[in-house]
C-alpha cells in the first residue's frame, strides 16, 4: 500500500522555482520519486520555466541609450563640478576663515539658488571625484572631433561626422549640454568636420534647433556657421531654411540676421522668400541686412523698380 | 549598517559610496556590472520594442537621481532592476498596443521534436506562447520573468513590486498554469 499522493501542483511549482525550505523540499521530492504523475508535472513545470526567454537586446541600442543617459546625468553636473572644482575652490582657499559664506556666495552667484543660506548644503564632494562624463572637442592637428571620458581607464574616442558614436555625441552636446562651452565646442566641431560626412538628420536637427531656440545669441551665430558649413555643396533641409526665414525676420542679434541672409542667399531661394526678403529690406534696423536683401531680391530676378 | 546582502561585498559598497558623492565614474562601473541582468527584466516585460531602451535610459537617469536615498539594505543590483521593472511597468500600461510578442518561446525543444512537427505546426506553437505571454498581466509576466530568468526570490520580488510574497507566489502560480497549458501540445510531442 502507498500512500495516497495529492498531487498539488502549488507546491510542485515552488518546488521548481526553489522556493521550498529545506525539510519542504525534501519532503516534496520524495513525493515525486513514488508517483509518476508528479514526476511527470514537474518536468512540464521546468519545460514551461525555460521556454519563455526575453528577446535578445540590441548592443548599440543599449550603449546609445546608456550614453544619453549619461549626457542627461552630467548636464546637470557638467557645469556644477567645473564651477565647484575651480573657481569655488579657489576662493575657497583664498577666504579660508568664511568658507561657507563665499561657497554660499557664489552658488548664488552662479545660479544654483541656494535659497536661504544653509537650506541644502552643497554636495560635499572632493575635486577629484568630481567627475564629467565627457566632453567634445575639434582637434586641429588630428582633424578630427575628439571625445574625452573624464574618467580614469576609459579610452578617449576620435573621428569625424561618418563616425556614428562621435555624431551622436554631438547632437547630445548639441541638445543637452546645459554647459554653453561644450555646446560651443560641439558647433565648432560640427563646422570644421562638415565636409566629413553627409549630416545625420538628428544632428542636422539638432543645429536647427538651435538657430531657432538658443538663447545664448553667439551660439545661435555658430549654428547657423555650422548649418551652412554642413550644407555648403547641398540644399537645405526645409526646416532648416524655415529656421533661418524665421531668424532672419525676428532674431534681435544682428550678426545672427546677417549670417541666416549670407546662408540663404548662398542656397536656392523660392519665389516664396520674396515677401519676407521685402520686409526685412525695408524694416530691418542694420543697413548691411537690408541691402543683403535687396541684392538677394534683384538675384532672384525681381527687378529693382519693382522694389521700390 | 549592519548586514550586507549584496554579492559583490565591499567593492560594490565602495561604488555604491563613491556614486553618491557624485563620482559618474563608480555609477557607471555599477551600472555595467549589472546592465545585462536590468535589460533582461526590462525587454521580459516590455518584449522585443524601442520603448526598451527608452525604459533603459530613464531607469538610469532615475536611479543617479535617487542614489542619495539609496540605504544599501539590497544589493545595487536589486534596487536598480526594481527601479526599472516599475518604469517598464508604467510603460506597458501606457502602450498596451501589443504589436510585438513580448516574449519567445526559446528553441529549447529538442531537436528531433522540431524536425518532426511540421513548420505549420511550429508557428502555431509559437503564436499560442506569444498570445498566453499576452493573456497574462503585467504584474504575472514580471514575477515570471523575474523569477524564472533572474533566479530572484519571490520575497525579494515582493519588494520590486511594492506587494505582499503571498501575492507574489499567487501571480508566480497564474502564470506558470496558464503557460503550462498553452505549451502542453510542445510537451507531449517530446
Ligand atoms: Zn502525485
Amino acid at each position: 500500500m502507498t500512500m495516497k499522493c495529492t498531487h498539488d501542483q502549488d507546491l510542485l511549482i515552488l518546488l521548481q522555482a526553489d522556493e521550498l525550505s529545506e525539510t519542504e523540499a525534501a519532503s516534496v521530492r520524495r513525493q515525486v520519486e513514488s508517483c509518476e504523475a508528479c514526476r511527470e508535472e514537474l518536468d512540464r513545470l521546468s519545460h514551461v520555466a525555460s521556454a519563455v526567454v526575453p528577446p535578445a537586446v540590441d548592443p548599440d541600442a543599449v550603449a546609445r541609450a546608456r550614453a544619453l543617459a549619461y549626457t542627461r546625468i552630467g548636464s546637470s553636473w557638467r557645469v556644477r563640478s567645473r564651477v565647484m572644482s575651480g573657481r569655488i575652490a579657489d576662493v575657497l582657499r583664498r577666504v579660508r576663515p568664511m568658507p561657507e559664506l563665499a561657497l554660499g556666495m557664489l552658488l548664488v552667484a552662479v545660479g544654483y539658488g541656494i535659497g536661504s543660506r544653509g537650506d541644502t548644503a552643497p554636495p560635499p564632494v572632493a575635486e577629484s571625484q568630481m567627475v564629467d562624463v565627457w566632453d567634445i572637442e575639434w582637434d586641429e592637428n588630428l582633424g578630427q572631433a575628439v571625445v574625452r571620458y573624464d574618467r580614469p581607464g576609459t579610452r578617449s574616442l576620435s573621428g569625424d561626422l561618418s563616425n556614428r558614436e562621435v555624431a551622436y555625441l554631438l547632437q547630445s552636446a548639441l541638445l543637452e549640454g546645459d554647459d554653453n562651452g561644450i555646446r560651443n565646442r560641439a558647433l565648432k566641431t560640427v563646422q570644421a568636420l562638415a565636409s566629413s560626412g553627409a549630416p545625420a538628420d538628428d544632428l542636422s536637427r539638432a543645429i536647427t534647433e538651435l538657430v531657432r531656440s538658443e538663447p545664448q545669441e553667439a551660439l545661435r551665430l555658430r549654428a547657423i556657421w555650422a548649418m551652412d558649413a554642413l550644407y555648403e555643396s547641398t540644399e537645405l533641409p526645409e526646416d532648416a531654411r524655415d529656421a533661418l526665414l524665421v531668424a532672419l525676420t525676428s532674431d534681435a542679434g544682428d550678426g545672427v540676421r546677417i549670417a541666416a541672409l549670407n546662408t540663404l542667399m548662398a542656397h536656392q531661394t523660392f519665389p516664396d522668400d520674396a515677401r519676407t526678403l521685402r520686409q526685412v529690406m525695408s524694416s530691418d534696423n542694420n543697413p548691411y541686412v537690408r541691402s543683403g536683401a535687396a541684392e538677394t531680391l534683384q538675384r532672384m530676378g525681381i527687378p529693382l523698380e519693382e522694389l521700390r | 549598517m549592519g548586514e550586507q546582502p549584496n554579492r559583490m561585498g565591499s567593492r560594490e559598497t565602495d561604488w555604491v559610496e563613491q556614486a553618491q558623492r557624485g563620482d559618474t565614474g563608480a555609477f557607471d562601473r555599477l551600472v555595467r556590472e549589472n546592465e545585462a541582468g536590468v535589460l533582461r527584466a526590462i525587454s521580459g516585460i516590455l518584449g522585443r520594442s524601442p520603448e526598451v531602451y527608452d525604459v533603459y535610459q530613464d531607469s538610469l537617469v532615475s536611479a543617479f537621481t535617487k542614489l542619495r536615498g539609496f540605504r544599501q539594505d539590497s544589493s545595487f543590483s536589486t534596487w536598480l532592476t526594481r527601479i526599472a521593472v516599475n518604469r517598464a511597468l508604467n510603460q506597458r500600461r501606457k502602450t498596451r498596443n501589443a504589436r510585438e510578442a513580448p516574449m519567445e518561446l526559446a528553441e529549447h525543444l529538442p531537436a528531433d521534436s522540431r524536425d518532426a512537427a511540421s513548420n505549420l505546426e511550429q508557428s502555431e506553437l509559437r503564436r499560442s506562447t506569444e498570445r498566453a505571454m499576452e493573456s497574462l498581466s503585467e504584474r504575472e509576466r514580471a514575477v515570471f520573468v523575474l523569477k524564472h530568468t533572474h533566479g530572484y526570490k519571490l520575497r525579494e520580488i515582493g519588494v520590486m513590486l511594492g506587494c505582499a510574497e503571498g501575492t507574489v507566489k499567487n501571480y508566480l502560480f497564474r502564470a506558470t498554469r496558464k503557460l503550462r497549458v498553452v505549451l502542453e501540445p510542445a510537451y507531449r510531442d517530446l
